[in-house]
């Protein structure tokens, strides 16, 4: 449970355009780096204690509050708001969290000022979104507990202070036991591998980090030898939801850059904005923006409230960086050839966006662990109706569709499991379309939410309403479109299967 | 086809051995916990049942993966569904 000034965050966003301004996102592309006096400027303005707790001289904010602030960063420039997001996130999460008392006063003052900057190393060459095959150990030694490694894409690798790193430890439960460590910079034994060449976000710094034996204390670690897992995945949750807030920052660029471009730009004697088609884009991407902030919300808030987010966070993660490319895409294409050039700066934000529907886990295999949760009724992942009976009476035909969805949901997950019980295990596909209408009803229910919490607290005005309404519509016709899909019979299943697997024998052959 | 020299429990942890990559199935004991104690998630909870469904030829419920905590736990849910399905090892799994 996290409990904050809520005047802290309004001062701090207050703020950020001052803060922001100067900041030159094609310059530090092209230099390939941040640099260090934004780096320096950013300390002094508290970006790097965002959640770090007040005893330890950060400004304590929940994750929706840091989410604030990550997405106002990221629509400046998304290299610069990865970094600090995953420093905030998967960087130090572990350690505010699950680290000793004595290790915590003795770094997390340092990580707040920003001496210290966190980074997280999770992923390695056969080990992506599949974390229970890492290889970098812990082992027993004689001496004592040794680490041993190699991790790539490590965001902030190449200036990071302190490592999270996730290990397995053999010696305690087999190859598939794991262990979350703690290692500062300056112990011997890592080395950092020169930086990687990427299609975006090329100022953020992505390394490979080597651990070559090294020393681990009892108090770098954040989970007991060989239960590392569950921490790992909490500080997940926090990782794909920051990740999130930085594709609704990119996404609310995008469609800014789009709509000044649209009012200016002429063709065949009007502006782009007066075609109905352009107007009907432009729509699309502020309502699917819309339902990026209210996924978010949900998300963050719940956490904030000490609820497990694992499955709310992966449909949020899936659901943002999916939206974000293509609202990066529309407000490429509606700058036309422009936008293909650099000088326009939408190509970066297409750029830089792409990874987000990889990195923190790969989006078809979060959507068939979505799917998997969907089946198992995990409780995180139910979906309650809305209560009908307190909401304004132009929001009730949009509460009663939303329930109908859900409905129709259940229905379609009580009949699978009546079919296929837990062989549905085998069946990716179809595990994969339940994620997928799970992650649509839930960015559907949540728009809804968000509008009803908005206009009980301030009176949300008729824009918020349209765009409230267009977002529910817009992703209840894509969950139809997945629960139509599972609803076909198994034989029409098998035959589309089986066709797509003689077009794949075939490219083989 | 069955055979009476299906031994379950040793099935179950070398079952439990593969998923989770460990050298030695008979170090498994019958009160280990699957997360807890193993590590194994709720999709390698899961993945353990599709496979012992689909070995035996029983209908699993998803929900029912989740009350699983132990091995022991695995062993009985699985015996009594064999039993109440009427299903007994294919010769291929018997010792």
């Amino acid at each position: 449970m996290t409990v904050e000034d809520p005047a802290l965050i309004e001062l701090l966003l207050q703020e950020m355009p001052r803060f922001l301004k100067g900041i030159d996102p094609d310059a530090m592309e092209r230099e390939g780096r941040i640099p260090p006096a934004l780096l320096e400027r950013s300390a002094e303005f508290g970006l790097f204690g965002l959640s770090i707790d007040e005893r330890y001289e950060g400004l304590g904010l929940g994750l929706h509050d840091c989410c604030r602030v990550i997405t106002e960063l990221a629509k400046v420039d998304a290299s610069y708001a990865t970094s600090i997001g995953l420093h905030t996130g998967l960087g130090t999460r572990g350690i505010s969290q699950y680290a000793s008392e004595t290790f915590k006063k003795q770094w997390l003052p340092k990580i707040a000022s920003g001496a210290c900057i966190g980074a997280f190393c999770g992923t390695e060459a056969n080990a992506g979104s599949d974390l229970m095959r890492v290889r970098t150990q812990v082992r027993d030694m004689p001496e004592g507990l040794r680490l041993n490694g190699e991790k790539s894409y490590v965001t902030n690798g190449a200036f990071a202070g302190i490592y999270t790193v996730l290990a397995s430890s053999p010696d305690h439960g087999g190859k598939r036991s794991h262990t979350l460590v703690m290692v500062p910079r300056d112990h011997d034994g890592i080395s950092v591998a020169p930086e990687e060449k990427k299609l975006g976000l090329k100022a953020s710094s992505t390394t490979t980090i080597l651990f070559e034996n090294i020393e681990v204390a009892e108090d770098q670690l954040l989970s007991p030898v060989g239960q590392g897992m569950k921490q790992a995945h909490e500080i997940l949750t926090w990782g794909r939801t920051l990740m999130s807030a930085g594709c609704l920052g990119v996404a609310e660029r995008a469609l800014s850059m789009a709509v000044e471009y649209v009012g200016q730009r002429k063709q065949f004697g009007k502006t782009l904005s007066q075609f109905d088609i352009v107007r009907s884009q432009v729509s699309e991407m502020a309502s699917s923006t819309y339902a990026m902030r209210a996924i978010i919300y949900k998300t963050a808030k719940r956490a904030d409230s000490g609820e497990d987010i694992e499955a709310i966070s992966t449909a949020a993660k899936v659901f943002c960086s999916e939206t974000c490319f293509t609202v990066a895409d529309r407000a490429l294409q509606l700058h036309g050839a422009m936008g293909f050039m650099e000088e326009t700066g939408v190509a970066r934000l297409l750029r830089d966006c792409r990874v987000t529907r990889i990195f923190e886990g790969a989006n078809d295999v979060l959507l068939s662990h979505l799917g998997v949760a969907v089946m198992a009724r995990v409780p995180g992942a139910a979906v309650p109706k809305l209560g009908a009976e307190e909401v304004r009476e132009e929001c009730a035909e949009t509460v009663e569709w939303l329930n109908a969805a859900i409905d129709r949901q259940n229905e379609s997950v009580a009949r699978l499991n009546k079919e296929l019980g837990i062989r549905v295990m085998r069946n990716q596909l179809i595990l994969r379309r339940i994620g997928s209408a799970q992650t649509e009803l839930v960015t559907a229910v949540a728009a809804c939410e968000l509008f009803l919490a908005d206009d009980a607290e301030d009176g949300a005005n008729e824009l918020d309403l349209d765009l409230m309404r267009h977002a529910v519509q817009l992703r209840l016709l894509a969950h139809r479109m997945h629960l139509d899909s599972l609803l076909r019979s198994a034989s029409d299943q098998r035959r589309d299967r089986d066709l797509s697997e003689r077009v794949y024998t075939h490219i083989l052959a | 086809m069955s055979d009476t020299s299906f031994d379950l429990n040793t099935h179950i942890k070398a079952l439990v051995a593969e998923i989770l990559e460990l050298d030695d199935p008979a170090a498994l004991k019958d009160d280990d916990h699957l997360r807890d104690d193993l590590g194994m998630d709720s999709l390698g909870s899961l993945e353990l049942l599709s496979r012992l469904s689909e070995e035996l030829k029983l209908d699993l419920e998803m929900e029912d993966a989740m009350d699983i905590s132990t091995i022991a736990d695995a062993c009985s849910f699985i015996g009594r569904n064999m039993k109440e399905q009427n299903k007994t090892a294919p010769a291929a799994l018997s010792t």
